[in-house]
């Protein structure tokens, strides 16, 4: 007796586009998660050597930690560049939808913000209750958000990591779609948002200080919310469209 | 049903300047074992690819199962294309990677899967990018085959693999497809090895089907004559001959084309008359020394 294989896939029916989505998801971030560990118990390490011997040699003035915001934007952003240069094969061979890659993709991203955002936020928060009870000064200081306060850096750093995440995204399936020129010349385009975001949060950035383009005043955290959250929609719209026409590169025998 | 059926109508596949395939059309029937058998370039790759959605046809109608592939959630689930080595999770071990494939694919065996793995003795615990080119291929051969997919495309996956190891696959594939029959397309350059798999065969060169027929129709299409070497070649006087062999005063003959009296001419000249191998076929059709390759067979030579 023979079991034939069905023509209609079991998991076919309601729900199996759906659950490619958080399956996908789920992949991304089992990796994210744990180069995340990685980061910040790598962070944390450096930190707090690097206060001590800054608290032994000199004083501080200004939060150790608001360094590792760098850190925490442009690690993962490679990570998502690798993920969606590199994955699209694997997920399209298994059967999976381009539409969920990229749905799924968006979700890893956002997730990765959160994770990174809030690691950051309470490690800054921590560090500044243990300047305030050693009586050091505690300033957030960053090129692009000099002096801002948690109202602050809260809400922009879980914006730039999202931005960042998407943009890295976004880099890798232009040079995908597009080979090294193409994802070169469109650099500016899918890096830049990163900058803009940063720019919409900050007090004084300099060149590209958000102040002066509204009379000196800078945007207020919540116009820099709003705009931020179109910019990454945007940009998630973007990635959906680049992935779902992408083709997996040819590799003939 | 046995798996799915695939339907091409004047499928036409370019890279920029390149035509890959150009306007072809044939069917594949659900079930059923189909060779598709073409040199290095001819389009097979291209023709897989588009099935299982990797790749956007540039013109042309496909349907699997009755529908257009392309971002189909339920065909593209049904469907796995194993191309050389598969596209797996490099950096993860190989039991990680079945456990992947378990969580997405609707019909993986994870319990054949490991049978195949002790077969081919292939470590779980290892990575496939620490691996050897023939253990990768072997691997790729392991998914596609535990996958169950109603659609399973296999391209070249025995490169790197070495005898023995081929003939495991061969074995394993087919006692596979006779417990879960399905729909297994085989793209192979090693024909003599794989024709006794094949129902149908599709020979595809230059982007062109040129055949597309069962195999034992396609056999059917032409004989081998042996016997004394005179009257091997007064019987073929006139004929398509595609291969010749001699050993002393013994010749062999392969012609493309039968005749009704061939039997009977063949006995009154005391020779033997065979079947023609599918290799022979395809050297024929796809031999290019002369320049172009031959002419597509007729409808009468390719149903």
């Amino acid at each position: 007796m023979t079991a034939a294989t069905p023509a209609l896939p079991a998991k076919a029916g309601t729900g199996y586009a759906e659950n490619q989505v958080w399956l996908t998801a789920r992949w991304l971030l089992r990796t994210a998660i744990y180069l995340a560990v990685w980061f910040w118990g790598i962070a944390v390490v450096v930190v707090v050597g690097a206060t001590v011997v800054v608290a032994n040699v000199g004083e501080l003035h200004n939060s150790v930690f608001a360094f590792a915001r760098q850190g925490a934007i442009w690690f993962p952003f490679s990570v998502f560049i690798i993920v969606s240069a590199t994955y699209l094969p694997i997920h399209v061979a298994t059967g999976l939808t381009r539409r969920s890659l990229a749905l799924g993709a968006v979700v890893a991203a956002a997730v990765t913000a959160v994770i990174y955002g809030t690691v950051f936020s309470l490690l800054l928060l921590a560090e500044r209750a243990v300047f305030e009870a050693a009586g050091w000064q505690w300033r957030f200081f960053d090129d692009l958000s000099a002096g801002a306060g948690p109202e602050t850096f809260v809400p922009a750093s879980f914006l730039t990591y999202f931005v960042a995440y998407l943009s890295g995204l976004l880099v890798g399936i232009a040079y995908l779609r597009g080979g090294g020129w193409w994802g070169t010349i469109t650099l500016p385009l899918t890096v830049g948002p990163i900058l803009l975001v940063s720019a919409f949060f900050s007090a004084d950035a300099g060149p590209v200080a958000t102040e002066s383009w509204f009379g000196g005043r800078g945007v207020s955290v919540p116009l820099a919310v709003a705009a931020s959250l179109v910019l990454a929609a945007l940009m998630a719209f973007v990635f959906d469209r680049l992935v779902r026409g992408a083709d997996v590169p040819v590799r003939t025998s | 049903m046995t798996g799915f059926a695939v339907e091409v109508r004047d499928l036409t596949a370019r890279y920029g300047s390149t035509t890959a395939l150009d306007a072809v059309s044939f069917e594949i029937r659900p079930g059923a074992i189909t060779g598709l058998l073409g040199r290095n370039g001819s389009g097979k790759t291209t023709f897989l690819s588009v099935l299982a959605a990797f790749r956007r046809r540039t013109g042309g109608t496909v349907l699997v199962d009755g529908e257009d592939p392309w971002e189909n959630p339920r065909t593209m689930g049904g469907t796995c294309l194993v191309r050389e080595s598969g596209d797996v999770v490099l950096d993860e071990a190989i039991k990680e990677n079945l456990s992947f494939l378990a969580d997405r694919r609707p019909h993986f065996d994870r319990t054949a899967a490991e049978a195949l793995l002790d077969r081919f003795e292939l470590d779980p615990d290892k990575r496939p990018d620490r691996m050897s080119r023939g253990q990768r291929s072997a691997f790729g051969v392991v998914v596609g085959i535990a996958t169950r997919a109603p659609l399973t495309l296999l391209d070249e996956v025995h490169l790197g693999m070495d005898a023995p190891a081929r003939y495991a696959f061969y074995d394993a594939l087919l006692a596979d497809w006779i417990e879960h029959p399905r729909t297994i397309v085989l793209s192979s350059h090693l024909i003599g090895e794989v024709e006794r798999l094949l129902e149908d065969v599709v020979v595809i060169d230059k982007g062109r089907v040129l055949a597309a027929d069962d195999a034992t129709t396609l056999r059917e299409q032409g004989l081998t004559v042996t016997g004394p070497a005179d009257a091997v070649d007064a019987f073929v006087v006139g004929r398509r001959v595609v291969a010749r062999q001699v050993l002393g005063r013994t010749a062999q003959a392969t012609v493309i084309g039968t005749a009704s009296d061939d039997a009977q001419r063949a006995r009154a000249a005391g020779l033997e008359l065979g079947a023609v191998g599918l290799q022979d076929l395809f050297v024929h059709l796809t031999d290019r020394a002369a320049g172009e390759p031959a002419d597509a067979l007729t409808p009468q030579e390719s149903r």
